[in-house]
């Protein structure tokens, strides 16, 4: 019994994760109004805190926000996220009221190399390059684009007065 | 008083050195395949393991560079310009300081043995590796990679490799 209890105090102090904590706090706090649910954190990189380290309850296999436009600050709703994954396994997702979409494991486990495509009717927006392992967008994406982080994924609808 | 520790003090400075001098293997001269072929390698590896969730990223060991993933140019952005010429060689690089001894015994007998150099054990699957299989033994890719480590490189390899998405019989993407 005393060997259990020593297991479990030096898994539960061994177990932790320094850099992965530190990213976590980095998100902050919740947004103020905006619960822990579907809707919150939009745009951040939700596998982080859905992930094998927590501290989300619930995983997430691939998960994202679509935003309509590069400057990231409004959110495209209702875009269906179409993903094909390395055994042709297609499936395809839309994004709620702040641009979100997510899949559990129990919904859909790929198998990576996963390729996405963004379809709105006839428009289409396909990802160049295929997610390896990343399980969601914010991993790569973020609201600054650099040599190692791309901008925001977004969809730019033509414009009504942009010549044809 | 002072002669015996000088004494002592020789004695332990010998004893490091020859301790030391055991340790160290013969340097191994870095042989490498033809580096003025590799931008056909590299193309390969970019879209196969240079992503920015793998080896597009600044904190691995082995680093690709390109248009897929880590930029060499600060001005740069993934998705931007087409890959570089120093990003190539910045992979070049990166890819022949991994066991570096084992690629210079394969390039030195001409590509016998590539199959042991850890960047394609690891690519193949054959050992630990995070991002799983990704050269299949025989196909396009595979055959780009060993033939450039056999300094014949295969071209038509590099460039018939088609990595992306297959759907299943009857289906689209």
């Amino acid at each position: 019994m005393t060997r259990l209890w020593l297991v479990t105090l030096v898994c539960a102090l061994g177990c932790s994760e320094p850099v992965h904590d530190r990213l976590v706090e980095s998100f902050g706090p919740e947004a103020t109004g905006i619960p822990e649910g579907p809707l919150h954190r939009a745009g951040q990189p939700c596998g982080e805190c859905h992930g094998e380290f927590g501290p989300a309850r619930q995983t997430f296999s691939l998960s994202g926000t679509i935003y309509q436009n590069s400057s990231g600050d409004e959110p495209e709703l209702q875009l269906e996220v179409k993903v094909i994954d390395a055994q042709g396994s297609q499936r395809t997702f839309t994004t709620n009221e702040v641009g979100s979409f997510y899949a559990t494991p129990a919904e859909y486990a790929p198998t990576f190399p996963v390729w996405v495509k963004l379809v709105r009717g006839e428009q289409i927006v396909e990802m160049r390059s295929a997610i390896s392992r990343q399980t969601s967008c914010g991993g790569c994406h973020g609201r600054e684009a650099a040599p190692a982080k791309v901008g925001q994924v977004y969809f730019e609808m033509p414009s009504p007065e942009a010549p044809p | 008083m002072k002669a015996f520790w000088m004494t002592v003090r020789l004695a332990a400075t010998c004893g490091l050195l020859a301790a030391c001098a055991k340790n160290t293997d013969d340097p191994v001269e870095l042989r490498t395949p033809h580096k003025a072929e590799f931008s056909a390698v590299s193309s390969v590896l970019e879209q196969r393991c240079g992503g920015l969730d793998c080896h597009g990223q600044p904190a691995r060991n082995m680093r690709i560079f390109g248009v897929y993933g880590l930029r060499l140019d600060g001005r740069d952005v993934p998705g931007g310009r087409d890959t570089t010429p120093d990003e190539v060689e910045a992979t070049f690089q990166s890819l022949v300081t991994i066991d570096p001894e084992r690629l210079s015994q394969v390039s030195a007998a001409k590509g016998e043995g590539a199959e042991t150099w850890l960047p394609l054990s690891k690519g193949r699957g054959r050992e630990a590796h995070q991002g799983g299989a990704r050269l299949n033994p025989g196909a396009p890719a595979d055959q780009c990679v060993v033939s450039w480590l056999a300094d014949k490189i295969d071209f038509d390899a590099c460039a018939g490799d088609d990595f992306g998405p297959k759907p299943l019989p009857d289906e689209t993407w």
